[in-house]
């Protein structure tokens, strides 16, 4: 592996992650998947996107991108996580050179610690009602910052855990879309355990699952896709990730997806290396 | 005029809402967006109709929607109160065409069964509507009226035109097993397959008034706004003559047929045919022909074979 060139992780024509073009719009507003199954944990992906959107550098993936001068922000990150809490993602930035807990633009909503104690209670009240009045008061009156890059991770936990439909779900997300430029939602992907379009009961989370992902599919503009190597384990590679355009262009910009397929190698000191496969 | 020019020509009115059709049908999938086809035919129509674009599932509003109602969180009735609300609203009265109309981007999200009223609730003499459905997303099965038909069923069979749009893959890249196996099963995408593109596959299926439904197939380039007329390309027809190779020397007897016995075989005159030259002449009417041991009487009214 080691003649094999490291390259520089892009997804767009202008050799960004997170572009200028989508952040400088004024009207606009886009969504990317992050999709990924079993054994190919996305956290230092997750890292990476939160410092670039951040202070513009990436460096575990990207050596090409540069921190901003002066100590300049990009843009207000807001993480919502319906799976870990702050520390998870605090500890994996430091590596990155970014302490998010003392960050101003920075902000994380823990979304799961108190959904089942507080959020989701025994007052009366239908679940839906419940969780949208959690999205409306918790979410997005604090995603306040129109200029922002929103992260969203395993929302889909409130198809699997409670009784709301997936259309519900997909409209509170919409209008966390439409208060931000870029909305990144992080969902478990893995077939036929939580995902199976073949499945037909609406009562199914599968189902519900299926359905949520692949509408969501026809509204994005970006898709990146983490997945074990398919042909089996091997001690140099942990994963495979690919970068594919979704089914809505960057409108107003002149934006293009570069669609590639990457190997990667996260070693035990969390250093990552990705190469063309 | 040849069937092409007639075909194109029929697409062309139909893009441009010139053809009487009140509700376009596009069937679309994750492989190929109908982005670009709603695209294609705004840029066709007048600037002067109005548009009410539903969203179901839109985030940023259209440029060119004169009315953008976002309707996950709105009943089907409410909607249809609003369409009808803004479709009959006053006009400027510069506009020489008063014709609404209609996108719904998608009818994945209306119930199957509230469905067909609620298209038809849409519909009315100054309105067109087109609505967008995706092939790829699971339909929830029917608890209880279990026989109930399929939401593209019914919407099949309400609309006056259907498009299918299909990508224009490369081939040699992925068979359509690979990306339909990726795509439908796994929610996968294959990359660099031209999916999505601004250059897609047509399937036009066009019902006339008279119940004749006539079917065109089209690539349609969105960024020069050509149509072409979809031709089978050389390498299906190859696997034809594949398929007719490969059944040669399978077994001793001989499958195939040569060139002279398929002559032959074209040159054979069938017996309805000629049946059909000598009493078909009579344009539909009974013919009966008297044959030699027929006895017939004229003087007998009950003898008339008519």
């Amino acid at each position: 592996m080691s003649s094999v060139q490291v390259q520089d992780l892009i997804f767009h024509n202008d050799h960004s992650l997170v572009s200028d073009a989508v952040l400088n719009q004024d009207s606009q507003s886009y969504l990317s998947i992050i999709s990924h199954e079993q054994g190919t944990s996305p956290s230092w992906l997750l890292n990476s996107l939160v410092e670039n959107s951040l202070v513009g550098s990436s460096n575990l993936v990207n050596s090409e991108l540069k921190r901003l001068p002066n100590g300049k922000h990009r843009s207000h990150v807001y993480f919502i996580s319906f799976l870990h809490p702050l520390e998870y993602y605090s500890s994996g930035c430091v590596k990155n050179g970014l302490d998010i807990t003392k960050m101003e633009n920075f902000t994380f909503v823990d979304a799961f610690s108190k959904l089942f104690t507080e959020v989701l209670t025994d007052d009366g009240r239908d679940q839906e009602i419940q969780l949208k009045s959690f999205f409306k008061e918790k979410i997005s009156s604090v995603v306040t910052d129109p200029k922002s890059t929103v992260f969203v991770e395993f929302p889909e936990i409130l198809l699997t855990s409670t009784s709301i439909t997936s259309n519900v779900l997909l409209s509170e997300l919409n209008k966390i879309n439409k208060i931000c430029r870029q909305l990144f939602i992080i969902c478990g992907q893995d077939y036929p355990q939580s995902i199976d379009l073949s499945v037909t009961n609406p009562g199914d989370s599968i189902f519900k699952v299926s359905d949520f992902l692949a509408k969501l599919y026809h509204k994005s503009q970006l898709n990146i896709n983490l997945m074990p190597l398919p042909t089996g384990r091997a001690k140099d590679i942990t994963g495979c990730i690919t970068i594919s355009k979704g089914t809505v262009p960057y409108i107003g910009t002149n934006l293009q997806v570069v669609e590639r397929e990457y190997i990667y190698l996260v070693s035990k000191d969390g250093n990552v290396k990705l190469f063309f496969r | 005029m040849s069937t092409n020019q007639s075909s194109t020509i029929l697409l062309t009115r139909l893009l441009s809402l010139k053809e009487n059709s009140p509700f376009l049908l596009v069937i679309d999938s994750l492989a190929q967006t109908s982005f670009h086809f709603l695209n294609e035919i705004i840029s066709r129509i007048s600037s002067n109709t109005k548009v009410i674009y539903l969203s179901f599932e839109t985030t940023n509003r259209p440029a060119y929607a004169t009315e953008f109602i976002e309707c996950l969180d709105l009943t089907t009735a409410k909607i249809l109160e609003l369409v009808k609300i803004h479709s009959t609203s006053s006009q400027p009265s510069s506009l020489a065409n008063p014709k609404t109309f209609v996108i719904i981007d998608s009818l994945n999200y209306v119930s199957n069964l509230e469905l067909s009223s609620f298209i038809t609730g849409c519909i009315s003499p100054n309105v067109c509507l087109l609505g967008c459905f995706h092939s790829n997303i699971p339909e929830p099965q029917q608890l209880i009226n279990t026989n109930y038909p399929s939401s593209l069923s019914i919407l099949s069979f309400i609309a006056s035109s259907i498009f299918e749009i299909d990508p224009l893959y490369d081939e040699r890249k992925i068979d359509e097993e690979t990306l339909e196996n990726s795509l439908s099963t796994k929610l996968k995408f294959p990359i660099n397959c031209n999916l999505n593109s601004e250059v897609f596959k047509v399937t036009l299926k066009n019902r006339r008034k008279s119940g004749r439904s006539l079917t065109f197939r089209y690539i349609l380039n969105t960024s020069s706004h050509t149509i072409e007329v979809y031709t089978k390309s050389t390498s299906e027809q190859n696997q034809e003559e594949d398929e007719e190779e490969l059944l040669k020397d399978l077994t001793t007897f001989n499958l195939t047929t040569n060139s002279k016995q398929k002559i032959a075989r074209e040159q054979v005159d069938l017996p309805f045919m000629q049946a059909q030259e000598a009493l078909g002449s009579a344009g539909g009417a009974i013919v009966y022909e008297f044959e030699k041991d027929d006895d017939y009487d004229e003087d007998d009214p009950y003898e008339d074979p008519f």
